[in-house]
């Protein structure tokens, strides 16, 4: 916590800003790119979004108050700005976020970025029967591997209602993927 | 069919890829377009609660106004109500003032005791004989 306390100092420091955020940078970019990447899919879309997000990272430094961790703090950021993007996608397409979806998954298979096999592609079609809320804990919990209560500090929900959360979204998927 | 068990199943991952070279060029690409100045700039931020606390004053003074408006609308009656009972008692017991001080106060056109000279000699007897207070009249002056 004190070594954050310190990071975050040097990241306010005119002097030592860009060191500081060229760590941030290397520490963060991957995981929170795997993070979009789960949510938007196209990397076109990810990687505007990840610009997004260290964008308003950089913006927004001076005023983290430390309550949260940086590490869940910059999640936060990141899903609110994919799921905006989305949401401004749809709109702006004149179609609803799971038509969107639907579409993202279906050009997949032509996406030169996706060398996913047919389970893969079955299991991201099973993903967004889901709704929002579940889509996201199961990205989080399956693919990135996070631990329950980093989610909850990212997501604002408790650990219990994860863990329902996950199972639902597990048997549900697992239920598509037979059926289909 | 046998059953899909994720639990079963080797790991699936998402099967996304990226483009070579992304992420070691990305931080730099990053850097170049980022504007120098914002971390330091001195935006000047309003608070969102500062707002609500503007809203909030304003809710709770109309509450307040709401809460006072029957207060002060049974005070105003209840005041009447004593100004009404003093004034009854006061020409009770006050024994300085006379009937004739009395009418003399009312209104002349709403009385019609006070017009009693434009009144028949006939219904004037007839008054004094059914009045029962003639005699105190009588008596008082």
């Amino acid at each position: 916590m004190q070594e954050e306390k310190e990071f975050i100092t040097n990241l306010l420091n005119p002097q030592t800003q860009n060191q500081a955020f060229q760590k941030l940078l290397h520490e963060y970019q991957k995981p929170l790119y795997n993070h979009i990447r789960n949510i938007v899919l196209s990397h076109d879309d990810t990687d505007d979004v990840l610009q997004n997000t260290f964008v308003k990272v950089f913006q927004h430094l001076k005023n983290f108050k430390g309550e949260s961790k940086l590490f869940s703090w910059m999640y936060r950021i990141a899903t609110n700005e994919a799921l905006s993007f989305l949401n401004l996608k749809a709109k702006k397409s004149g179609i609803s976020s799971v038509e969107l979806q639907n579409k993202a998954i279906d050009n997949l298979k032509a996406d030169i970025y996706f060398d996913g096999d047919e389970i893969q592609f079955k299991l991201q079609k099973a993903i967004a029967t889901l709704p929002e809320k579940q889509q996201l804990v199961f990205k989080m919990k399956y693919f990135e591997d996070l631990k329950y209560e980093e989610i909850s500090e990212i997501l604002g929900t408790s650990v219990g209602a994860l863990k329902a959360s996950y199972h639902h979204a597990v048997k549900k998927i697992e239920i598509f993927v037979t059926v289909n | 069919m046998k059953p899909f068990k994720l639990e079963d199943e080797p790991k699936i991952n998402p099967g996304f890829k990226t483009p070579e070279g992304y992420h070691d060029s990305f931080s730099s690409k990053f850097l170049q377009n980022l504007p120098k100045e914002e971390i330091t700039s001195n935006v000047k931020v309003i608070s969102i609660f500062r707002k609500r606390k503007t809203i909030i004053m304003a809710i709770a003074a109309v509450l307040v106004l709401a809460i006072m408006i029957p207060i002060l609308y049974t005070t105003d009656v209840k005041n009447n109500e004593l100004d009404s009972t003093t004034i009854e008692n006061y020409l009770a017991e006050d024994s300085n003032i006379n009937h004739y001080e009395l009418i003399g106060e009312i209104e002349p056109e709403n009385n019609s005791i006070v017009n009693l000279t434009k009144l028949e000699d006939e219904t004037l007897e007839d008054i004094l004989v059914t009045n029962p207070n003639m005699e105190n009249l009588l008596i008082e002056n």
